[in-house]
């Protein structure tokens, strides 16, 4: 559905394609508003009348220009949706425009939906009360104060965010009007600062699933997509100039990243949201703005991201970025060629470049990545231009070109990177102690074996001496941390299971760890502890800590390939291996290289292989 | 025509080439210069590395180090011969906070009379060099993260064989077995951390080593290691000993580095290099990075007074990564004799200079300013600060709004420093609490009087209510855990405090709330109880939160000051009775400060306008 929403102002965008200047733009845009024109002529004219709105009327021409290609979608059961909507109590105003987006998101509210463009239905009436109230805010708000013109058109004048209904959703701003009030006669850091302003929100109620009127979206999960568009409304309604900024698709692990930057007088942006971790090939901004774009051929196909017109590279704004030049051979038809970076098991595109003669310059791209170049053909397939290439973090590029004729052997023990941020995994467990006792209560306890040493993402044994003969057995620590254990089984002195009934405050974590699955955990807060009816002896008992269960597992099956060109992917055989790595010969050297768990997972990552060393990309 | 653009383009990276070399060997030559008898160490390190063509990035490295030596110094050991044996006396030092304790002396001149210092390019040997050289290029060879690294980021971030002003020394001892041992864990078991150097200080930023500092029981030895900066210098001299790049970034602060604000900063070519510690002070005006190469500083010409901070060419103007900056030009009437003008910002009761611009037909241009901040435009004729011109405000705009005195005008002022939003959690602990009123102790049955409603913030406020309940017991219910008051009374009709029994909370507290002293306190869990001992009508009452400070104390004497001609000048004294100060018919437009006489403590600097006051 949203591929499909820019391909109705085409005609607009021919109209004005290729124009750079406004008036041009806004012509396009009167002559494409059809019937509507005499609305928004209206407003031009009502901003004409007198010197002193001549900003107003800037503004004005600035919506009007770009409106094509903002709508709200509708249907009938979105039309029911927002009724129901409408009679709940309580929803702060954020919230109601929240809840309005969510359906565009599901697929219970898919079918039939409608693009009502607003070049064509909005009214003149509507566009002036929300450009004098907008200009309002910023000229009263303190701070606001050096938001100069450019900036609030941009990221606070818009009078929607999404595909919401139009609404007078400035006017509701009274609601909070007690917060802002004490904020600003208050706080000195609020009142001069949007970025210190932000923290006011702190007051506003969150959005609660379970007010939502259809009981079907209550499962709707607050990801960071509808997390950012949230809090961009939230803070452009309370009068904090902000923008949607989003990673495409992460340079070094699956996934994308939504969120909301505040556009603050005084302060560079100060965090980097995930790029500092992560690898980050491109950063974009959702404007309300035309943006370059490229306007499909009719036998070339552009991926949606490459269409939209409302999508501003900012990745330079964030991080230091290297322009790459690649070749072009002669007889590719295409205008266009893309830069992708493998994400979720497959390529995705995150740059475009045009082509020219035999050269195409992808401009500021994020460094430390592997990038593969693309082109798309007629059937719309992906279609590798070269091998792969590693673009440094110096901006050197390396070319990935496996050498078939130099073959190595390698060890893996993992199919993607491990990540020091869930170091705590394993630290929660040092300290842990195992006790057993004769009373349920463990009133009377003794401490058979404490967990010293870091342990590992592995299955790891503790034996114990079968002299000890007890009823209940427990894990417990003692300074009140959280351990998360992944697995725990106990061994009598033949070494078979042995299977008790589970006790103590945070019994209910059993389920999850003795589960034969290495990615379920559970969290033990205080103890837990086995009953095994009788007094037992235990042997050894097997744990492991939460993990990623990206290690190797014996049982499960695994296939590595490495990168060819043309031809893409190879396989250089499927194992079966009987211990917690895998031993490879005969692999291409300088190759890049994925290995895949036949068996189970998602997560992957493809890597390069350098003196001996696996580098995760 | 193809032809003789390619000559011409030819031409061009041919003498931009020249120009560079030139331009490097002059600086080398200057360095060599200035060696004086210590060239022949110098000549040896670059000859040794000249050899062999795979030494050229060493040669490089060398060229770094030699061309920016100049201006590098430390103290002469024989001149603190005794404190040097003071810190070796610490059993088990860590090598790194031994460096920054040998900083002392530069730091703390005063304490040291007997220092002397010593250029490092006249005494440095060329197998110090050499060895520091190639010690610091196996780190690099040996660290995955460091492969691709920028070279300049190299040279900065981990090259430089001094931090500060230390004395000059390549011992470098072991790495404290925890350190090593954290540093093994994560660089074996974690990909991020093996190939990010950015992860990789994150992760040991956290452990131990970081966090927790080697015990130095003898106070003095104390301030040495871990005052002012010298903490933050500490972190990053580990994170280069394990081949992490860092610096160290910092506002100007005061008037010496001691009490700088300060950042390690982790150095990553893939980022921009800023602190990952987020920066707020909301008159935060410039940053500065501590860098090993020379950065521009005023050049006077004879024996023009240029102040400390500008006269240390190792610091480099970052303020850009962390403020949207402003450049301005300022006309300024500054004698012939002088070339330099400087803007000073008001910090710690005095005027800092935090930028220098040179004066060019009476203009001078301040670049990469932070704005919405007060700056004084000074010069410094026989060495003392002397302004130029009013302060200024510049704006957001980058508009300069001249803070000249402008008629008359009355002004109340309830505070002497701004009153921040961001921490304040007294008003959510209070928010929602109530008043109930009822016939029994236990309050089975109470009768809800009055809910609060705006929050009181760092206000005394007086809330009525019209019904007129006759009870023994009142009290105020929170409707969180706790809050912290300063003052609760229950008043009657008239407005006076009602008298009665409180049978919660300690003596202490029962005082604190009632002795109309706005600076004590008492902590009230749930509700706090009055037992009148009989009905009593309870029509409204008086209260105040915690306030930590800068509110205008009852009692206190105050001076107000403005600022006119070049200096502070008294508005006259007054001695509160309530919470605030009324000044009547002084000059308005300026810039003001006020000192609380009997504390003897000074506020903030602010301004006044349509009736508010602006702190700055």
């Amino acid at each position: 559905m949203k591929n499909s929403a820019y391909l109705f102002p085409v005609m607009f965008l021919l109209l004005f394609y290729g124009c750079t200047r406004q008036q041009v733009q806004l012509e396009a845009a009167l002559k494409y508003s059809g019937q509507n024109r005499m609305e928004l002529e209206k407003v031009l004219a009502h901003y004409s009348h007198c010197q002193s709105d001549s900003l107003k009327l800037e503004a004005a021409r600035f919506l009007i220009s770009n409106m094509p290609g903002h709508c709200t979608y509708t249907s009938p059961a979105v039309e029911k949706y927002y009724a129901s909507l409408d009679t709940v109590q309580g929803l702060t105003p954020p919230c109601r425009k929240l809840f309005q987006t969510i359906p565009f998101d599901r697929p219970e509210y898919a079918g039939g939906l409608q693009a009502k463009e607003d070049i064509k239905l909005i009214t003149a009436e509507y566009l002036i009360h929300h450009i004098d109230l907008a200009f309002r805010q910023w000229e009263t708000l303190p701070w606001l104060e050096g938001l100069d013109f450019e900036l609030f058109k941009e990221y606070f004048l818009p009078y929607r965010m999404a595909y919401e209904p139009l609404d007078y959703w400035r006017d509701s701003v009274e609601v909070c009007r007690n917060i802002l009030q004490n904020s600003m006669e208050n706080y000195e850091d609020c009142r001069y600062f949007a970025h210190y302003m932000q923290y006011e929100l702190r007051y506003l109620p969150a959005p609660r699933m379970e007010q939502n009127p259809d009981r079907r979206l209550h499962d709707y999960k607050m990801d960071c997509i509808p997390s950012s568009r949230y809090l961009m409304f939230l803070q452009r309604w309370i009068g904090i100039p902000s923008a949607i900024d989003f990673i495409p698709h992460f340079g070094n692990r699956n996934g994308r990243h939504y969120w909301t930057r505040i556009i603050d007088v005084k302060y560079n942006t100060l965090r980097i949201f995930q790029a500092d971790v992560y690898r980050v090939p491109k950063i974009y901004r959702q404007t309300y703005s035309y943006n370059p774009f490229i306007i499909p051929d009719r036998n070339e196909y552009v991926p949606y991201l490459f269409r939209n017109p409302f999508f501003r590279d900012v990745t330079r704004e964030y991080i230091p970025v290297t322009d790459i030049k690649i070749d072009i051979p002669w007889n590719l038809k295409n205008e266009h060629v893309y830069l992708a970076v493998f994400n979720d098991l497959q390529w995705k595109p995150v740059a475009c470049a045009k082509v020219s003669g035999s050269k195409a310059v992808f401009q500021d791209m994020g460094r430390d990545i592997v990038y593969l170049p693309v082109y798309y053909d007629e059937n719309e397939t992906m279609c590798p231009l070269d091998f792969p290439f590693i673009v440094w973090e110096n901006g050197e590029t390396e070319r990935l070109n496996a050498d078939k004729d130099r073959l190595e052997t390698m060890c893996l023990t993992r199919k993607y990177p491990s990540n020091s941020m869930n170091d705590y995994w394993n630290t929660s467990l040092m300290g842990f102690r195992i006790e057993v006792s004769d009373d349920e209560d463990f009133s009377e306890a003794d401490t058979i074996a404490v967990i010293q040493e870091r342990p590992l993402p592995k299955y790891r044994d503790i034996q114990i001496d079968t002299i000890v003969r007890k009823r209940y057995w427990r894990l417990i620590k003692d300074n009140g941390d959280f351990v998360y254990l992944a697995h725990l089984s106990f061994y009598d002195k033949d070494g078979q299971v042995i299977n008790g009934k589970a006790i103590g405050p945070d019994s209910g974590a059993f389920k999850d760890i003795s589960a034969d699955d290495p990615v379920c955990f559970g969290t033990i807060a205080k103890w837990m502890g086995l009953d095994f009816e009788k007094p037992v002896c235990i042997s050894r008992i097997r744990y492991l800590p939460r993990n990623d269960a990206n290690g190797i597992f014996p049982g499960n099956e695994y296939e590595l390939f490495y990168y060819d060109f043309p031809g893409g992917w190879k396989s250089l055989g499927i194992q079966n291996p009987v211990k917690e790595e895998l031993d490879y010969t005969g692999v291409p050297s300088n190759a890049l290289l994925w290995l895949r768990n036949l068996t189970t997972g998602q997560e992957e990552r493809i890597f390069t292989y350098r003196n001996g060393r696996i580098i995760f990309w | 025509m193809h032809i003789r653009h390619t000559f011409l383009l030819l031409l061009f990276l041919w003498t931009m080439t020249g120009c560079q070399c030139k331009q490097t060997g002059q600086a080398l030559e200057k360095a060599l210069q200035l060696s004086g008898s210590n060239r022949q160490e110098l000549e040896n390190v670059l000859e040794y590395f000249s050899k062999n063509p795979s030494d050229s990035l060493k040669l490089k490295a060398a060229r770094f180090l030699i061309e920016n030596m100049p201006g590098h110094w430390g103290p002469d050991p024989e001149s603190i011969g005794d404190y040097i044996k003071e810190v070796d006396s610490i059993q088990g030092l860590p090598a790194e906070i031994r460096r920054v304790m040998l900083n002392a002396p530069a730091m703390y001149p005063e304490e040291f009379p007997k220092m002397k210092r010593v250029d490092d390019i006249r005494i440095i040997k060329s197998e110090q060099l050499i060895q520091h050289i190639n010690r610091v290029f196996r780190l690099k060879d040996s660290c995955e993260w460091l492969q691709h690294i920028e070279f300049g980021q190299f040279c900065e971030g981990i090259l430089p064989y001094r931090i500060a002003n230390e004395v000059l020394d390549f011992h470098y001892g072991e790495t404290p077995p925890a350190l090593l041992e954290d540093f093994q864990y994560a660089t074996q078991y974690y990909d991020d951390c093996r190939h990010c150097p950015y992860s990789l200080a994150m992760f040991l930023q956290k452990r131990r080593m970081f966090t927790e500092m080697y015990p130095i029981t003898n106070l003095r030895l104390y301030q040495f290691a871990y005052g002012g900066t010298q903490a933050k210098m500490v972190t990053t001299l580990r994170l280069r000993r394990l081949g992490v790049p860092g610096t160290i970034d910092y506002e100007p602060g005061e008037n010496s580095q001691r009490n700088r604000m300060i950042y390690s900063t982790p150095i990553c070519s893939r980022l921009f290099s800023r602190s990952y510690h987020e920066i707020f002070r909301p008159n935060s005006t410039k940053f500065y990075r501590k860098t090993y190469a020379h950065n521009p500083i005023p050049q006077p010409e004879g024996d023009e007074y240029v102040p400390p901070f500008f006269r240390d060419p190792f610091q480099k103007d970052v303020t850009a990564e962390y403020l949207n900056t402003k450049d301005i030009e300022l006309e300024l009437d500054l004698p012939d004799s002088f070339r330099y003008a400087y803007l000073a910002v008001w910090q710690n009761q005095e005027w800092l200079p935090v930028s220098f611009g040179e004066v060019n037909n009476g203009k001078c241009r301040f670049t990469k300013l932070g704005t919405d901040a007060v700056y004084l435009p000074v010069y410094y004729p026989d060495g003392q600060m002397k302004a130029l011109d009013l302060p200024f405000v510049l704006c957001k705009t980058g508009q300069i709004k001249s803070l000249q005195t402008n008629g008359s005008k009355n002004i109340i002022i309830e505070r002497t420093t701004p009153f921040h939003g961001r921490f304040n959690y007294s008003n959510d602990e209070f928010s929602k609490a109530c008043i109930e009123c009822a016939d029994e102790p236990t309050f089975k049955n109470p009768q809800t009087v009055y809910v609060f409603g705006t929050p009181p913030n760092y206000r005394q406020v007086t809330s009525c209510w019209q019904n007129k309940y006759k009870k023994r017991y009142w009290r105020l219910k929170l409707s969180n855990t706790f809050t912290n008051l300063s003052e609760f009374h229950f008043l009657d009709a008239e407005g006076n405090t009602l008298q009665g029994h409180f049978p919660d909370g300690s003596e202490n507290v029962q005082k604190s709330l009632t002795d109309n002293n706005s600076r004590t306190f008492g902590e009230v869990r749930g509700w706090w109880t009055v037992d009148f001992g009989k009905p009593e009508t309870v029509a409204g009452v008086r209260y105040m939160l915690l306030v930590s400070d800068g509110n205008i104390v009852e009692g206190h004497e105050y001076e107000l000051f403005y600022f006119d001609t070049f200096e502070w000048k008294s508005l006259g004294k007054q001695q509160t009775e309530g919470l605030h100060l009324a000044f009547e018919q002084i000059p308005g437009g300026c810039l003001y400060r006020l000192k609380d006489l009997t504390s003897e403590t000074w506020g903030n600097i602010f301004t006044e306008e349509n009736g508010r006051i602006k702190f700055w």
